[in-house]
């Protein structure tokens, strides 16, 4: 009954970081619970007890992941984009590698979305989706902001809107907007 | 228009749509935009209405859990109430005719199903299903939910963590430390039904509202023996279990070492700060390879200090942690600072075998610390005992260092060894389980006079070890004759000689016929050797050793490490009879069979060099080559990473004591406040080794003629003597002769006369006589400066008595006399008494000490002739 164990993220960071890619799959989900509490505690401006330690931690794990020193996030707003940028990146990476390799990895996809606990869709292909947020950033960047930093990092809503620094209202909305329009294009035929 | 470009044209427009609050002005939108692009309103307006629909089902949008609701066995998933890195707690209810039970459920965390994971989770079951006592969550029921995750049940506690109660409820010391051992009693149960907890920490114990504790989460726990996918792969441990690095002991950090002991120091570390509301030590979670180091190598700080540490709470912490303990800060280190730190810092010992050897035993000395009886860790450690036999004050507190340190080092050894053996080939095996077996039937047995019964002391328990040991036929002979010296060899380091003696004989006796067999005869045959040392029969002690010698030789015994020990207890039997030359002799011999395996054995040789310097540097026989033997240990203690060892500055501060015997007290001084500083940093200012390093700061300035400086250190040192030591203690009494010396040399003479009465009574055997003396000398030099005449007969006679005897003690009694001398204006008389001395001193006597000599002869002629001018 132990909270996320920051143990286990030292412990894996080592294992990844002695070459074992396979920590990697169990690292991500134990980190991203940490920058979701990061990220309500930095929002709301009141730090908790242990975020000062657990930040240290991701900030680790997103430095050797983005190759940029943690110094240079310059806030939480900044790191939370990175973070989502990132873990777009991964998923499709994951999502390409399963497909030519025909046998999936070890991850199911869902179950790696479920692991994360992010809010994508079950069955979303996200080879697709991330030709869809392409296209979205070309028509309307903020849009797609706020579907990365709710898809990919699992913030809410009022997050979001911290997050980019626009009113809780706005990003409903275009949460709601760009969520509907992507609902549509997922279901096209390629 | 693109498809493409008709998608984008719908996005920006429904954006915009959303934006309108009303139906009306919507469809009035789309109306005026629409107009030339067909398709386009349809589009928008069915994902509006998709959005209006979702809106008024009002769904919550993150998926719920998909396991709320659903039926674990007889159990309803209710909440979610708890999430580990790769497991998940659920509360579940069962509901009967007549009640209603709550559980707590556990499953492998979605996505998290790995073979290992799983494998780890089952084994947790299966532990917790065979577990049953008042202080562990009972185990209920287990199952395998519908997407194939198994779960299992337990009894749901409602409570909070161990430290949160104490703090809530305001326990008060003695409260937190009787509510303290019903935890050790649930761990002590674990441990005879052979399961190690490996992941106590304040988290996983709950105090309900009832008081009652109840100990939880088992995830990573182990057995020490049993179904052969259970038990516990110590080399494995570290890569597969999660740790909390916190209450980690150090060897587990290190990947090895499963054993009891890991939680015995993590009930150290918990007791420690259920006490002081801090932890031991500061970890540095994002850097594991310093978190390790410190925990192995960083002493904790003393618990009576660690209360006001602000570690990262809040700036006002020590007053919160004061009241929430009902108690001053005066009270609270009056408390934490006799048996109770003593207690939590064995617990904590670095090694395992300095540790309790069961909870049992730790928790029997916290009862006994509650109920006021003297405590088994209490008054008779080693250093104690080796600075009784020792004798002198820079012996003892440089030698015993060494001693200990070595003893230490060789014990693991003979650990790693026996592991090494263990697991060394196929046909052993056989050999490995029946140890195994053998230690499983020490800790599990039900038989109470066996097994770690309700009495459990270390020394008993090694005894009783030793006694099984000796019954179990099953076992291979050399296996037992190693591990009979093993806990032989603990025996000594608790000072049961006798029994350490007996069971050692045992071994050396018993006939033997491979080259390992033989090698473990000579250990046994040194450790008789070295038990004698300790019991002061060197004479004895050096024919014993000279047999294991001879053992050696004649069965081509060449093991570095076995016959290093050898060389150097025999070494060390030479010191005590001040036969220097075969004492260093014998140590150079060590240090050359110890090089090849220096590399591996670094803190071995470290300590085989510092010895080195012993027969050179005491005897001041050769302060050079003291020196550079010493410089030669630091240099190699540095390039082998014990810089931050205890053994570096222990160095450090012998270095400086031979720079002082040297005269170069400029070069001592910036090294021995360093070690000073380094010492309080580790330790805090109060440490027994703190206090060492102090007084050696006070000689240093003694012996270079700065009397105030030395008077300010030797305060200190006094200070942090009584703090550490008790007031009692010898090595207290010491440091007032010191404090005396000091005050006399400095003129101050009623200071000096009640310096050394208040140490004569509490001097050892060894230095009565010589306490004494010196106290009624320094009195009646007061009493003679007080004008009373019938002293300073006294003091004639004293003089008289010392016949051409030559030396610090003979010098002190001369000065007394020539001051009552002259303060009774006879300096005639004095200068005698003065110049007897100084002429012998001139004529070659000892140059080391004219430091010491001459500016107080100076002083006698000063006053002499100043007196007559006048």
């Amino acid at each position: 009954m132990a909270e996320a164990g920051n143990d286990s993220v030292t412990r894996l960071l080592q294992r990844w970081s002695d070459g074992d890619a396979a920590a990697l799959d169990l690292l991500l989900p134990l980190v991203y619970a940490d920058l979701r509490r990061i990220a309500a505690g930095a929002l709301r401006a009141a730090p908790g007890h242990s975020t000062l330690q657990t930040t240290a931690l991701v900030h680790d794990v997103l430095l050797r992941l983005l190759g940029h020193a943690p110094t240079t996030f310059e806030n939480g707003a900044h790191l939370l984009n990175a973070s989502a940028r990132m873990m777009r990146q991964v998923l499709i990476d994951r999502a390409r590698k399963a497909q030519t390799e025909k046998r999936g990895g070890r991850w199911l996809r869902d179950d790696f979305t479920e692991a994360l606990e992010l809010p994508i869709p079950d069955g979303t292909d996200l080879a697709a989706l991330d030709r869809a947020l392409n296209e979205l950033e070309s028509v309307h960047q903020r849009m797609a902001k706020v579907v990365e930093l709710r898809y990919f990092v699992g913030l809410e809503v009022n997050e979001v809107a911290a997050t980019l620094g626009i009113t809780e209202r706005t990003a409903r909305r275009d949460w709601v907007a760009a969520r509907e329009w992507l609902r549509e294009r997922l279901e096209q035929p390629a | 228009m693109t498809g493409s470009a008709f998608d984008d044209a719908a996005l920006l427009l429904l954006r915009e749509a959303l934006d309108l609050d009303t139906r009306d002005e919507r469809e009035r939108l789309l109306s005026e935009r629409c107009t030339d692009q067909p398709g386009l309103r349809e589009r928008v307006q069915a994902m509006l209405a998709r959005i209006e629909a979702d809106e008024a089902s009002s769904t919550p949008e993150p998926a719920a859990d998909p396991l709320l609701g659903e039926r674990l066995g007889p159990f309803r998933v209710v909440e979610a109430i708890g999430r580990g890195g790769m497991g998940r707690v659920y509360r579940g209810e069962r509901e009967g005719a007549d009640f209603h039970q709550h559980v707590a459920i556990k499953l492998i965390r979605r996505g998290f199903d790995f073979d290992d994971i799983r494998a780890r989770f089952l084994r947790e079951r299966r532990i917790l299903a065979r577990l049953s006592h008042p202080n562990l969550a009972r185990f209920i029921d287990g199952g395998v939910a519908p997407d194939g995750r198994p779960w299992f049940a337990l009894e749901y506690v409602h409570g909070r963590t161990l430290t949160r109660w104490c703090d809530c409820e305001r326990l008060d010391l003695r409260a937190r430390v009787a509510l303290f051992l019903d935890v050790c009693a649930a761990v002590q149960y674990a441990h005879t039904q052979l399961v190690v907890h490996r992941d106590l920490k304040p988290a996983n114990v709950l105090v309900d509202d009832a008081g009652r504790v109840r100990l939880l989460d088992f995830g990573v726990a182990g057995l020490l023996a049993g179904d052969a996918d259970d038990a516990v792969d110590p080399s494995t441990l570290g890569q597969r279990h999660a740790l909390t690095p916190e209450y980690a002991a150090p060897e587990q950090l290190a990947g090895e070492g499963a054993g009891v002991a890991v939680d015995v120091y993590a009930l150290g570390v918990m007791l420690y700060e259920v006490i002081a509301g801090v932890l031991p030590l500061a970890i540095d979670r994002r850097d594991p390879v310093a978190a390790a180091r410190a925990v192995r190598e960083q002493p904790a700080q003393a618990l009576a200090l660690a209360i006001a540490r602000a570690g990262d709470a809040a700036a006002d912490a020590l007053p919160q942690r004061l009241a929430a303990r009902r108690t001053t800060l005066r009270a609270y280190r009056a408390d934490t600072r006799g048996d109770l730190g003593r207690i939590v810092e064995k617990a904590l010992a670095k090694e395992p075998l300095r540790r309790y050897a069961t909870a049992q035993a730790f928790a029997d000395d916290l009862a006994r610390w509650l109920a006021g009886a003297p405590v088994h860790v209490a008054g008779n450690g080693t250093g104690y005992r080796l600075g009784k036999f020792i004798g002198r004050h820079r012996l003892a507190l440089g030698f015993s260092v060494f001693a200990l340190a070595a003893a230490a080092a060789f014990g693991a050894y003979h650990f790693a060894t026996l592991h090494a053996q263990l697991r060394l080939t196929e046909a052993q095996r056989n050999r490995a389980e029946a140890s195994l077996d053998f230690m499983r039937n020490l800790l599990a047995s039900p038989d109470p006079q066996m097994g770690v019964g309700a009495d459990t002391r270390l020394g008993d328990f090694l005894q009783r070890s030793a006694a099984t040991l000796q019954g179990n036929a099953r076992l291979d002979a050399e296996i037992r004759a190693e591990l009979a010296v093993t806990i032989a060899d603990s025996l000594k380091s608790i000072d049961r000689y006798d029994d350490a003696l007996a069971i050692a004989h045992g071994v050396a006796e018993a006939p033997a016929s491979t080259p390992s067999a033989w090698t473990t005869r000579v250990h046994a045959a040194t450790l008789i050797g070295e038990i004698q040392t300790l019991q002061g029969d060197y004479e004895k002690s050096l024919a014993q050793l000279d047999d294991a010698t001879r053992l050696a030789d004649s069965h081509a015994v060449g093991d570095p490490l076995t016959i290093a020990n050898l060389l150097s207890v025999q070494s060390i039997a030479y010191n005590h009879l001040g036969r220097w030359d075969d004492s260093a002799r014998l140590i150079d011999r060590a240090v050359e069979v110890a090089a090849p395996i220096a590399d591996r054995h670094p803190e071995v040789f470290a300590n085989l060099l510092g010895f080195a310097s012993i027969p050179r540097g005491y005897p001041k026989t050769d302060l050079p080559a003291a020196e550079a033997l010493l410089r030669r240990s630091l240099a190699f203690q540095e390039a082998h990473g014990l810089k931050s060892s205890g053994l570096y500055p222990n160095t450090q501060g012998e270095l400086a004591q031979t720079l002082i015997d040297e005269g170069r007290f400029e070069e001592a001084e910036p090294m021995l406040l360093d070690v000073v500083a380094q010492m309080k940093q580790r330790f805090g200012p109060t440490h027994r080794e703190t206090s060492f390093k102090l007084s050696g700061l006070a000689l240093l300035y003694f012996r270079w003629n700065r009397f105030d400086d030395s008077r300010r250190w030797r305060d200190e040192a006094t200070a942090a003597m009584r703090a550490a030591l008790g007031e009692r203690h010898p090595f207290v009494a010491l440091g007032l002769i010191e404090s005396a010396d000091l005050a006399f040399q400095a003129g101050d003479t009623r200071r000096a006369a009640a310096d050394a009465a208040a140490a004569a009574p509490m001097a050892d055997e060894n230095d009565r006589e010589e306490f004494t003396q010196r106290a009624s000398l320094y009195a009646a030099a007061a009493r003679c400066e007080a004008g009373d005449p019938g002293a300073s007969t006294l003091l004639r006679d004293r003089v008289a008595a010392l016949g051409d005897a030559f030396g610090a003690r003979a010098f002190d009694v001369r000065v007394a006399a020539a001051r009552c001398l002259n303060r009774l204006g006879r300096h005639a008389e004095a200068l005698a008494v003065i110049e007897a001395f100084a002429a012998r001193l001139h004529a070659g006597g000892k140059i080391a000490r004219n430091d010491y000599f001459e500016p107080a002869i100076a002083r006698i002629r000063a006053a002499a002739a100043g007196a007559s001018s006048s």
